[in-house]
């Protein structure tokens, strides 16, 4: 192990996040401009990461276009329209009309068909499902499903039946209480994995910038 | 004091002792070198015990032979038992035909006689003439004579020790060397019995063995070797007889070596007969053995029987031998079929009694220690090294019954007279017990290597030590068995298969009709059907909802108490794929805002977040009459992700520093110059702060990092209806980071029905309740549909 390199990377990184950690605790206006200061570097770093990551997209289709590989007429579309909008965007600014108009008229309706292909997408597999297993996990599955379902969708006709509050209340109280309860679950595990990490890096004992 | 070493031990032992008090080895010779001017004389003191007081001495075997030949003697006058054919082959012939001339002797032994420059070979000559003279005289006239030795037994036994003596002799001795006595427990006779026990074990079946097969398999391949063994030296010594008769015969200056021990035999007979004279018979215990086998004892009794001397031939043999060309009935010895001499020879199982076979210990002779201090040169010799045909000698007729009893112990009903073969345990200890090489090949002896050096040279068969430290040898095991796990053995199956199936050839493939995705089709329509229907014809119409959900009151009430002088800030964090759902949503939001005058600033942690911003704004404040700059502000991306929300919670201004489609008459250069921003300095200035977003991961992010910045300003969040779950921990904690709630589209329409202003909720109202109905019948086609075929395959099945 090169022990200056590895002191040198672990006291840079124990020292930011020991900074960036007590600007929660501690009001102290020196700290907070520290703690701002290094907020910003990492935003920064951030964005120049956005910058590397549009550049491998950009590597990486270019590869396959050259290479002639599966699908390289679909990274040699990609690449088009990368560059003009990057052009654009560069030239006149995000905010110009034609990069508006190519995000209303083709970002906004793709990524919404997409959304309803997998509405259907969904559809059709609770309709295969009792085809295909027909087992406890499924059962409940498509129970729970239909349920919510009946309870967060209008009814055609006797919406406010008896029959109908009673499904809705189902529904709400399984969404609030049963989804709920697994939910906070989630992030507990979520929440004590972050702390775990970032007690591993302040510690030096997690080293994800290397040795 | 002097002591004398132990030849096998190497310790030191009491000069006078007789064998080595440490491992039993006999420190001095049987053999004592006798000076070579005394003939050769049976030794017996003068105080020698009579036959019978002997007979305590007498070997076992030697009794038994006794016992056996009293209780199967049917008369005493009989000299012996019906022998072999060839013995009474002998007797008739001798009985009837003269044989040669007495005072003939043949011309090779004329010569031989002539050659001689001693008068020995003369004086032994005469007597043979004469005690054929006094046999042919008294064969017919004298009854037998039982306390008389037979003069044949004598030239038998005397013929048989000179014969013994001679093949264990490397080298001739010189003539008139004495000869030692052969009594019991010599060298001489416990070679014979290591002679006839290896015969034995040569001829006698495996089968018959009465130990246990398998007890001994180890040994009968070592009796089988030593059997060959014993069977090729007797083949090449049979061999070698017709050689010397092809030659010149008795002009030969070398004579075979059984005919020297024929004269020497004729010589020790003379002698020993001259004692035997003087002494009034045969030594004591050959007359006892005789006696007890009920031979006539009297040498002129064996002449009334002339049997084959030493060194004569049976009568009947030479009846087949070619015609005497003289006449006189000498033999012509380059003519005799040898052949047919050797065919006609007893085995030596025959003549030599069983007893003799018999291992040591059963026997009761002493143990001959395989080293004798001077006599090993001598006497000690192995049975490969001298001339002599097993099958050639000739033994009385004692001996024969004795021996021939025997022969039948592999007749069923019979029982053996040995005792059950045991392995001596140190035997025991040594057995192999598994070997790769069952049978030891051993060469030939006359293909084993001399040594050449050391004190061993000369030796034959010796082991080299050479050979088997540095000759490759085959390997004791049968080969490295590959030791692999399960695992490797798994993969090499696989690998395996791989090779095979690359190796086989690809059946054509049928080119079925492809089946068109009906299903998939159907359920495309029906959903597109079912949300077009309503907009286009206006049915379906569904009830819009009667219930306002209880997240809406702490939301409305945070709208209504929002500040109108300080702008709200909301957050555009979603995908525009989402915006069907969410701008109708959100849309419920910023009309209640907009309605209450509330400045609007946007931000976004996403990329297409500003534009979402900028047409759902203008979309909903259109009614309004807002102004860009005035009423609403973007502020467009905010690039770092939670850091970038952390650092624009801490300080708004550092983190987006000029903005997204600012008005034209921007004071400054940054959207934070216009006046709906000018009173902003960090997050608190804001009058509220809602967060749209999709996903879980944006909302938390915003709870999470801006809330230690929010102070009093309150924190709202506009969700989709799959991400409501994960938000609503934080708006029911008891320290709740989050005040209120807007999730899906029937609460949007709740929303916008209590504001009383339709928007874009209440518009898609029946559109998403006629989708929702449609999934909801497809969804129970389905499991009709599941349940009905599992029915019928399970009823087909059955049936």
């Amino acid at each position: 192990m090169k022990l200056g390199s590895y002191v040198v990377w672990a006291a840079v990184a124990t020292g930011t996040g020991i900074l960036v950690l007590l600007g929660y605790f501690i009001e102290v206006d020196l700290l907070i401009r520290v703690r701002l200061l290094l907020i910003q570097w990492a935003v920064l770093l951030a964005a120049a990461a956005l910058l590397l990551g549009l550049f491998n997209l950009l590597a990486v289709h270019w590869s396959k276009v050259s290479m002639q590989d599966d699908g390289w007429p679909y990274s040699a579309l990609l690449i088009l329209f990368f560059l003009v909008t990057l052009v654009l965007g560069l030239l006149f600014g995000p905010d110009y009309e034609v990069v508006l108009l190519l995000f209303r008229y083709v970002q906004v309706p793709i990524e919404a068909s997409l959304l309803a292909l997998l509405a259907v997408s969904l559809t059709l597999a609770g309709f295969r499902i009792f085809a295909q297993r027909r087992d406890l996990l499924s059962v409940t599955f498509m129970g729970v499903s239909l349920l919510v379902l009946i309870g967060t969708a209008p009814w055609p006709f006797a919406g406010d039946s008896v029959l109908a509050l009673a499904v809705s209340d189902i529904r709400a109280w399984v969404t609030q209480v049963w989804a709920s309860a697994g939910a906070r679950g989630i992030l507990l595990g979520v929440a004590l994995g972050a702390i775990t990490t970032g007690l591993r890096v302040l510690l030096a004992s997690d080293r994800p910038y290397g040795d | 004091m002097a002591e004398v070493r132990c030849p096998m031990c190497s310790r030191p032992n009491e000069a006078d002792a007789e064998v080595c008090v440490h491992c039993g080895a006999r420190l001095k010779p049987l053999i004592v070198e006798q000076p070579s001017d005394q003939p050769a004389q049976p030794k017996r003191p003068a105080d020698d015990p009579s036959p019978d007081e002997a007979g305590a001495n007498v070997p076992d075997w030697l009794s038994r032979i006794r016992q056996r030949a009293d209780e199967e003697q049917p008369e005493p006058d009989e000299p012996a038992g019906p022998g072999p054919d060839w013995l009474s082959r002998l007797r008739s012939a001798e009985t009837e035909e003269p044989g040669p001339p007495a005072d003939e002797i043949p011309d090779w032994l004329a010569g031989e006689e002539l050659s001689e420059e001693g008068g020995e070979a003369e004086q032994w000559l005469d007597r043979l003439r004469q005690s054929t003279d006094e046999a042919a005289d008294e064969a017919a006239d004298e009854p037998p004579v039982e306390d008389d030795e037979p003069e044949e037994i004598i030239r038998l036994t005397g013929r048989l020790d000179a014969a013994a003596l001679d093949w264990t002799e490397p080298e001739p001795e010189p003539e008139g060397e004495p000869e030692p006595e052969p009594e019991a427990g010599s060298f001489e006779s416990a070679f014979a019995d290591e002679l006839t026990e290896a015969q034995d074990r040569a001829d006698e079946p495996p089968v018959e063995e009465p130990v246990e097969a398998g007890d001994l398999d180890w040994l009968a391949g070592d009796l089988e070797s030593e059997a060959t063994e014993e069977q090729a030296r007797q083949d090449s010594f049979a061999l070698d007889e017709p050689a010397l008769a092809a030659g010149d015969g008795p002009a030969e200056p070398e004579r075979p070596d059984w005919f020297e021990d024929f004269e020497r035999a004729g010589e020790e007979e003379a002698e020993a007969l001259e004692p035997a004279a003087e002494a009034g018979g045969s030594p004591d215990w050959l007359g006892e053995a005789v006696e007890d086998a009920g031979l006539p004892a009297d040498a002129d009794e064996a002449s009334a029987e002339p049997e084959p001397a030493a060194g004569e031939l049976d009568p009947a043999l030479i009846d087949r031998a070619p015609d005497d060309p003289s006449g006189t009935g000498e033999l012509d010895w380059g003519q005799l079929d040898w052949g047919t001499l050797e065919d006609e020879a007893p085995p030596l199982e025959e003549v030599l009694p069983q007893d003799l076979g018999a291992p040591p210990e059963e026997r009761d002779l002493p143990h001959v220690p395989a080293l004798i201090m001077g006599a090993g040169d001598e006497g000690l010799g192995t049975p490969e090294s001298g001339d002599f045909d097993l099958d050639a000698i000739e033994l009385p007729d004692w001996l024969t019954e004795a021996g021939g009893e025997p022969s039948a112990v592999g007749e069923p009903g019979q029982e053996r007279d040995l005792a059950p073969a045991t392995i001596p345990s140190w035997l025991e200890a040594m057995r192999p017990v598994e070997t790769f090489r069952p049978v030891v090949d051993l060469e030939p002896e006359e293909e084993q290597s001399v040594e050449s050096v050391g004190p061993l040279a000369g030796l034959r068969g010796v082991l080299l030590a050479e050979p088997v430290v540095a000759k490759p040898r085959s390997s004791t095991t049968v080969g490295a068995r590959l030791q692999i796990t399960e695992r490797q053995y798994a993969q090499t199956e696989l690998l395996r298969r791989i090779v095979e199936e690359e190796e086989q050839e690809l059946a054509a493939m049928r080119v079925g009709g492809r089946r068109l995705p009906w299903v998939r089709w159907l359920i495309s329509l029906v959903m597109l059907v079912a949300v077009l229907l309503p907009p286009l014809t206006g049915l379906p119409v569904f009830a819009t909802p009667e219930r306002v959900s209880r997240d809406l009151g702490p939301l409305i009430e945070v709208v209504n108490s929002a500040p109108t002088e300080r702008p709200a800030l909301v957050v555009f964090d979603y995908e525009p794929g989402y915006s069907a759902e969410l701008g109708g949503v959100a849309g419920a939001l910023l009309n209640h805002m907009m309605a209450r005058g509330i400045p609007v600033v946007t931000v976004s942690t996403r990329p297409t977040g500003p534009p979402l911003a900028l047409d759902l704004v203008n979309q909903i404040g259109q009614p309004y009459a807002i102004e860009n700059g005035r009423n609403y502000v973007h502020l467009g991306y905010l690039s770092g992700g939670p850091a970038a929300v952390l650092l624009f919670s801490a300080a708004p201004r550092e983190a987006i520093l000029k903005g997204f489609m600012l008005p034209a008459d921007l004071p400054g250069d940054s959207g934070w110059d216009l006046p709906i921003l000018r009173n902003v300095g960090q997050l608190s200035d804001f009058g509220m702060v809602a967060v749209i977003a999709t996903g879980t991961d944006a909302a938390r992010t915003w709870a999470e990092q801006a809330s230690p910045w929010l102070g009093d300003t309150p924190l709202v969040m506009v969700l989709s209806a799959g991400a409501e779950p994960l938000i609503r921990p934080y708006f029911e904690s008891l320290d709740p980071k989050v005040d209120g709630i807007l999730a899906g589209l029937p609460s949007a329409v709740a929303y916008e029905q209590i504001n009383g202003r339709p928007g874009d909720g209440l518009a898609r109202w029946d559109s998403f309740g006629s989708a929702a109905l449609a999934a909801e019948l497809i969804l129970a086609a389905g499991i009709v549909y599941g349940l009905a075929g599992w029915v019928v395959r399970r009823r087909r099945k059955d049936g």
